[in-house]
């Protein structure tokens, strides 16, 4: 049975989500790469955290 | 939007707890077609969810960003849990590669279809592809550090990625943990050893589809008897310490938490006396 114009905005809506949810992903992992960075070896944590915030930010905004 | 190692949250425990079953909220909610909860459903399973997120999250003195609810069986929210799971593991950058199953395999096959030419779509109209965040991410720190500096983070950065990760996972009798495993990792079950001296915690390795192998540290369910609760309470305080992640699962469609709150309470109390794994 074909899909109707409703069925469609749903999937296209559970996709949307999908696609937010992938990009919570490359920003979560960003996070635990400073997370751990500051547990390893916290002198370069510093030097960076502003560059990696700044990548941080450039990340949510393109999707945003 | 998020709470960031880059902004205002830098302490984390190493915790996330997943509310699992949301499927079984509410009866006739769920639309088996498309394989998603219908409008009204969607707007109740968060509203419950929330509450009990709430809930927990102040009696174990934990945050809301430790706890995210999902359905295993239906592959549903997999993406936002496997999220928190990244955030809240020590190095959890190693687990952003996982691909959880896709929900709509489980949609009629018309649907299913639909949805795949809705991707091609929209990975045509993306474009070429931009370079990974991580790529990024180093250019972004060769700018900064020396060459002796960049070489001392790659080299502990490669160190690292050599372990697998370690995740411990556990919750009530029946809550679904090993459906979890296979739709949230899509993993391949490669072997499994008995550990402190007792069939009731087996390590368990996995093949990632994406490659890449998964430690899980199965740990016997709790709520049974009080008995049998003691005993596994000395099998998680020895275990918990030396896994990047401890995934506690809860049934989501129950009012009875009590149990659940006390475990919380006590894995997050281990975890902050062990804030870095003990390898």
């Amino acid at each position: 049975m074909a899909l109707t114009e409703a069925e469609k905005q749903k999937v296209g809506k559970m996709l949307d989500e999908l696609d937010r949810s992938k990009l919570d992903m490359v920003l979560a992992s960003l996070d635990a790469f400073g997370k751990w960075l500051s547990s390893a070896a916290y002198s370069i944590y510093c030097k960076v955290k502003d560059a990696l915030s700044s990548l941080w930010r450039s990340i949510c905004d393109f999707f945003s | 939007m998020f709470g960031s190692v880059f902004g205002r949250n830098n302490q984390s425990i190493r915790l996330v707890v997943g509310l699992n079953q949301i499927d079984k909220m509410l009866p006739n909610g769920w639309d088996e077609r498309l394989n998603m909860p219908d409008e009204r459903a969607e707007r109740e399973i968060q509203r419950r969810s929330n509450d009990i997120i709430n809930r927990l999250a102040r009696y174990a003195d934990i945050s809301a960003s430790n706890i995210e609810y999902y359905s295993a069986l239906k592959r549903y929210r997999l993406l936002p849990l496997l999220s928190k799971i990244i955030r809240n593991a020590y190095a959890g950058f190693k687990l952003d590669h996982v691909q959880p199953a896709d929900p709509f395999e489980l949609a009629d096959p018309e649907v299913r279809e639909f949805a795949e030419e809705q991707r091609r779509e929209r990975e045509k109209k993306r474009g070429t592809r931009e370079p990974s965040a991580k790529d990024r991410m180093f250019d972004e720190m060769k700018k900064i550090l020396s060459e002796d500096e960049l070489n001392l983070i790659l080299d502990k950065f490669r160190q690292e990625r050599q372990l697998p990760p370690k995740v411990a996972i556990f919750g009530k009798a029946g809550v679904g943990k090993t459906t979890t495993i296979n739709s949230l990792f899509n993993a391949r079950w490669k072997t499994s050893h008995t550990v402190v001296g007792t069939t009731q915690a087996q390590m368990k390795e996995f093949e990632l589809s994406t490659g890449g192998t998964l430690n899980v540290l199965d740990l016997p369910g709790y709520g049974r008897s009080v008995s049998e609760d003691r005993e596994y309470e000395k099998i998680y305080q020895k275990m918990i310490p030396s896994c990047d992640l401890v995934f506690l699962i809860v049934q989501a469609n129950t009012r009875d938490f009590a149990d659940d709150q006390e475990m919380i309470l006590k894995v997050s109390e281990w975890l902050k006396d062990s804030p870095q794994p003990q390898r």
